[in-house]
């Protein structure tokens, strides 16, 4: 069965704890010792404030030199001044490095619809999935914005074991919505209970590597009483599904 | 047990060893319903978890006597698989003598659980519940978070026979407190029930306290049972401090004979 982490960041960051690792031969150790054959990798410095378009060429370098264990999902924190990157020009560079992703990074917690206009419809068109954090939303936003662009493919990441009360409804409601498990996304009687509600490939695998370590997680989806296929399914075989399915 | 202990959670192998879970719950929080009590117990078995040590969500909510009965219900039912917290608060302190003494003439009691809900655990209202737990020789979990122990390492220190496990332990990857206290204080234990799994944290508790004084527990039904464990079998430590943490020193505390 193979393992591939959708919710993985490299590189230096702002406020790193001295305990994290981050560089990108770091990473690729921890990958070995939990049995992860691949992640798809968004930039910690992007991630987490910084210049997306620095840290997005730093992690296409890296993901040159990983010998195809690590897979680029570019940040974009939409800008309006005409010497930043525009949405073609992303669609340009994720040709030319083979991403197939997007990191969505929104300022000041501000995921509105008609801001995003231009990117969600760009990225229905092409299908290409779009991960953001939950911490970068609220609810209420999220309903919006699955309820503007229902044909956009999106991962939430970083949903929690307290979540489920507004998830559930939100899940039922827009179809091409999905949940990755890391890193909190463990409520109690763990995926079991989701596939009671849910078919498996609405649940997809990740960590939150380097922040949080990944090995609760793949105990989560191995320990879990599931079929052999959800289980595969789970730990890569959607997000690779969504990814083969992008049509740059 | 020649197996790496690694190996389990790569293949999601029942453990056969005799973990011992120290911090779970029954019952349910108020935005989602818990599974039940035999799903839960079900969900031990198939892991491969021998023992759990329970107090109840209602308690911790307010019920102190209701969450206890519910205890001694669970340990009544499932009597070679779960073992009781006895819950009490100096919010309410006339109730904490009527329930210990309660509690322990009940078999199968064997803590006590308190609970950060307003006055520090240095507050001359827990002094009754530290001396009993001195004179019968009883571990007593608190719960603690974001390295805010809130006296019980004061506590602790002034008690110096009682062990003392602080729940929750780097939660909020705030890990440094809970080190500083526990090598000041050596009759405090770190519980490392928390929901995330931060990169190296566990390893550095074991680096900096040994993994003599570092327990394991679930936090179901808060969380999942196996992403807890997770976080142990998959540690970058000995697989001989992964024995210690998951069951040898649940064992010597709660005095429970296991295997």
């Amino acid at each position: 069965m193979k393992f591939l982490d959708a919710f993985c960041g490299i590189g230096p960051w702002m406020h790193r704890d001295r305990l994290l690792p981050y560089q990108p031969h770091e990473i690729l150790g921890l990958l070995d010792h939990f049995g992860i054959d691949q992640a798809l990798v968004h930039s910690n410095f992007s991630a987490d404030g910084g210049n997306a378009e620095w840290g997005n060429e730093r992690l296409i370098d890296a993901c040159n030199q990983s010998g195809g264990r690590f897979l680029p999902c570019l940040s974009l924190r939409p800008n309006p001044h005409r010497d930043e990157c525009t949405m073609d020009g992303y669609l340009d560079l994720m040709r030319s490095c083979g991403s197939r992703s997007l990191w969505l990074v929104p300022s000041n917690l501000a995921l509105w619809p008609w801001f995003f206009e231009d990117v969600a419809n760009a990225c229905i068109r092409h299908r290409i999935p779009v991960f953001f954090h939950r911490d970068m939303t609220n609810p209420e936003q999220l309903h919006q914005f699955c309820q503007a662009f229902p044909g956009l493919r999106i991962v939430l990441v970083g949903v929690g074991y307290g979540d489920d009360w507004w998830l559930y409804p939100l899940l039922r409601r827009f179809e091409n919505l999905h949940v990755c498990l890391g890193h909190f996304y463990i409520p109690s009687h763990g995926p079991m209970r989701f596939l009671d509600h849910f078919k498996a490939n609405r649940l997809i695998f990740g960590s939150g590597l380097p922040h949080f370590s990944p090995g609760g997680m793949v105990a989560h989806l191995m320990y879990a009483d599931i079929s052999g296929a959800d289980r595969a399914l789970i730990a890569g075989n959607t997000m690779e599904h969504l990814l083969n399915e992008v049509t740059l | 047990m020649t197996r790496p202990l690694i190996e389990y959670g790569r293949q999601g192998i029942p453990v056969d060893f005799p973990v011992f879970d120290m911090h779970m719950h029954v019952g349910s929080f108020g935005t989602s319903k818990s599974p039940d009590l035999s799903v839960q117990v079900a969900e031990m078995e198939r892991i491969g978890i021998q023992w759990a040590a329970i107090s109840a969500v209602e308690g911790l909510y307010g019920d102190i006597p209701g969450g206890n009965d519910l205890v001694a219900d669970a340990m009544r039912r499932y009597p070679n698989r779960l073992i009781g917290y006895c819950h009490v608060s100096a919010q309410y302190p006339d109730l904490i003598a009527r329930e210990l003494e309660r509690c322990f003439s009940i078999p199968g009691f064997k803590g006590i659980k308190v609970y950060q809900t307003g006055t520090d655990y240095d507050h001359p209202l827990y002094d009754p519940v530290w001396e009993f737990a001195r004179s019968r020789c009883l571990p007593v979990l608190a719960h603690t978070w974001g390295g805010n122990l809130t006296g019980f390492d004061r506590a602790a220190a002034r008690f110096p026979d009682v062990v003392f496990m602080a729940a929750h332990s780097g939660s909020g990857f705030v890990y440094q407190p809970y080190i500083d206290a526990a090598k000041k204080t050596l009759n405090l234990y770190l519980d490392l029930t928390y929901s995330r799994e931060h990169t190296n944290m566990i390893e550095q508790f074991v680096t900096e306290i040994g993994a003599d004084r570092i327990v394991w527990g679930s936090d179901v039904p808060t969380f999942s049972m196996s992403q807890q464990l997770g976080k142990i079998l998959f540690a970058r430590i000995s697989d001989d401090d992964k024995h210690q943490i998951l069951y040898r020193n649940a064992a010597r505390l709660f005095h429970v004979k296991v295997g």
